[in-house]
């Protein structure tokens, strides 16, 4: 499974996804966040490259909030497409994660 | 250690066969002709047949073709030795099955290596039948179990489905089990009540957890429960059992007819389509809340909205796998296509799955797909129907019975649901659940009337404002978790008018200090739970009602009726 492009700059770990973030991301993805263990204060994940979101891929981002207990604050999602805002707006997950893009629209 | 038969009329050559053979350890058989080669082979079934091409009676090829008949089971390799040079007769044992020749005189390490091969051979096909009978045998065994598994999981996603007028759905999976579940129903009330809902994925881990929403939205509906109170029951089962990254968007849509109401919750699906039934104007209702099965219940606040209803509007619901069906170009069929399909074709719900599937060009999804559709008109319609079966299953006739609670100060400052206790126990006696939504506003009323301005001595006239409402609550806390003497009783009593009649009288007495019979004076506009009606509310739900002993004791009698089930 091709590797996700992860930087890390202080306490936030800045995660590039992939073109298509789906189930199959499952082990690459874990790898990614896992390997800012201890370090990390901040997550961010950079949705440049993707277009879509499905389900599956929502359960992903659950998966890395529950890995740091719940606190999904602590998580930035950036750079969304049209489609990946519209699928995040309509999960509500704006109440879940720190998604700057969504929080200044009503 | 592994059987060779040898068949070849030279007794020489046979000899040094058997001792070049034995010699490296091999058991042999010998056959002068081929009837005895046939005779030997299927009395022995040796492991390895050498043949020679010209046998008396039979020809090689007719000895490899009996072999090769045998060989369903097992595989019998045959080598052919022959002094034969004709090229077309060796190829005619090829044909017939041989599976390796070796021309005489040949050189002796040769033939033991081929010999070898063949050997090794036989164990590679022997274990590669195994393995594949074995897979089969597997395969055979899941395929049943998921036959088993499918039947158990209809019978309880989809058995207790009710018809319910006006209803047109689409389901298709993508595979046996579907990630998307659809249910209908009646509520007790007259209500129809649909969910439709899509777990993360699809297949069987997607489709499991199906099994607990059913059964506690169907047991749920059919016990008068409202949605908020299932929608929370559900997530809260949900968030217990599911894996952190599978949760359930889900959307439920009821509908009174009587009261041309229609309350509806969107929790992370698809915007629900309204289609006012006259003009191609549509109304979209978006989700505002998250999924089920992703926080728990105390971060959890499902919204629904309320609206009345013209009579003539369509209602259509859908999962995300029409909307994200993919043509071969990776563009996604999406929300306005299927807003166009649906008004080109009058909301026929099969024309939109042939243009979902035309769009797609394979003419299958990936994913699993469901189309709802709910006709208001025809649920209005059948009204009449959809009543009288409700009232025929739950209404027996009227009995005489009694209950009595008492609530005392240790009791009072824990009871978590006080009146639900009450009225689940009415039902437990005689289900009245039509009538359960006014028996449990009237126990409320009265009972927290007494246990408000009774027990507790609260005025109400602090709640004229918002600020004063805070207060109100504020010190009624503290004051229940001071409260160190005095009681509620409650007392449901059921007698008989008619036969289809019946009342039932509900007394709330305390011991408090406080006077609360001048709850009838309650100023207009009061914030309270029942936005401000209280005890008006009680008067106008029940056929009688009075205060005894300066509030002490409140007596309420509330009268059902069965309604006339028309007969058909």
């Amino acid at each position: 499974m091709n590797n996700f492009h992860a930087i890390h700059s202080g306490d936030t770990l800045t995660i590039t996804l992939p073109r298509s973030f789906n189930m199959a991301s499952y082990e690459a993805f874990n790898t990614a966040y896992q390997a800012g263990k201890g370090t990390t204060e901040y997550y961010v994940l950079d949705f440049a490259q993707t277009h879509h979101l499905d389900s599956a891929a929502l359960g992903l981002l659950l998966l890395l909030r529950e890995h740091l207990d719940g606190q999904g604050q602590r998580i930035k999602l950036i750079n969304l497409s049209e489609s990946v805002e519209r699928t995040l707006h309509t999960a509500q997950f704006q109440t879940l994660f720190d998604i700057p893009e969504l929080s200044t629209q009503v | 250690m592994a059987s060779i038969l040898i068949a070849d009329p030279s007794n020489s050559n046979r000899l040094y066969l058997k001792l070049l053979l034995e010699m490296h350890g091999y058991d042999v058989l010998q056959a002068q002709n081929g009837h005895e080669a046939i005779r030997l082979f299927d009395d022995h079934a040796p492991h390895l047949t050498i043949t020679e091409i010209a046998l008396p009676d039979l020809s090689g090829a007719e000895l490899v073709q009996h072999i090769k008949a045998c060989s369903d089971e097992q595989f019998y390799p045959v080598f052919v030795i022959t002094a034969v040079v004709g090229a077309q007769r060796l190829q005619g044992i090829l044909q017939a099955g041989a599976d390796d020749f070796l021309q005489k005189p040949f050189v002796e390490e040769l033939f033991l290596a081929k010999v070898d091969s063949l050997l090794r051979n036989l164990d590679f096909y022997n274990d590669l039948k195994q393995s594949k009978e074995m897979l089969a045998q597997v395969h055979s065994n899941l395929a049943w179990e998921h036959q088993s598994a499918q039947r158990i999981f209809d019978k309880f996603v989809y058995g207790p489905r009710q018809l319910v007028p006006g209803l047109d759905v689409h389901i298709s999976a993508a595979s046996i089990f579907n990630g998307d579940v659809f249910f209908s129903s009646v509520t007790p009330s007259g209500h129809v009540i649909t969910l439709l809902g899509d777990f993360t994925g699809h297949g069987l881990p997607a489709a499991i957890g199906a099994i607990p929403v059913a059964e506690t939205f169907y047991s749920m509906v059919s016990a008068g429960r409202n949605i908020k109170e299932i929608l929370l029951e559900i997530n809260r089962k949900l968030k217990k059992i599911l894996p952190d990254h599978i949760f359930f968007g889900c959307l439920v849509v009821e509908v009174s007819p009587k009261k041309r109401k229609a309350h509806v919750f969107n929790g992370g699906m698809q915007p629900i389509l309204v289609f006012d039934g006259i003009t191609p104007n549509v109304r979209r209702l978006m989700s505002n809340s998250l999924p089920l099965g992703v926080v728990e219940n105390e971060h959890w606040h499902p919204e629904l909205k309320s609206f009345m209803l013209e009579g003539h509007e369509q209602f259509v619901f859908y999962t995300d796998g029409v909307v994200e069906a993919v043509n071969a170009q990776g563009d996604m069929f999406g929300l306005e296509r299927l807003v166009q399909a649906l008004q080109g074709h009058r909301l026929h719900i099969p024309s939109l799955v042939e243009a979902a599937e035309d769009f797609c060009g394979d003419g299958e999804f990936d994913d699993d797909v469901s189309i709802v559709k709910l006709d208001i008109a025809r649920v209005i319609e059948k009204t009449d129907m959809i009543t009288a079966r409700v009232l025929a299953e739950q209404l027996r006739d009227p009995s005489s019975w009694e209950l009595s609670f008492y609530f005392g100060t240790h009791q009072l400052r824990q009871a978590d649901k006080p009146v639900e206790t009450v009225v689940d126990a009415i039902s437990g006696t005689q289900p009245l659940v039509p009538f359960k939504d006014d028996l449990f506003m009237v126990i409320t009323e009265l009972y927290m009337n007494a246990l408000e301005h009774g027990l507790l001595c609260l005025d109400s006239a602090l709640k004229q404002d918002a600020q004063g409402f805070l207060h109100y609550a504020e010190l009624k806390q503290r004051r229940l978790a001071q409260l160190n003497q005095g009681g509620i009783g409650i007392q449901i009593k059921q007698s008989p008018v008619s036969a289809d009649q019946a009342d039932i009288h509900i007394t709330v007495t305390h011991d408090g200090e406080g006077v609360c019979d001048h709850v009838m004076a309650q100023p207009d506009g009061e914030v309270h739970r029942y936005a401000g009606r209280g005890i008006k509310l009680v008067r106008s739900l029940c056929h009688q009602f009075e205060f005894d002993e300066q509030g002490r004791k409140v007596t309420a009698i509330y009268r059902w009726e069965r309604p006339h089930a028309k007969t058909h």
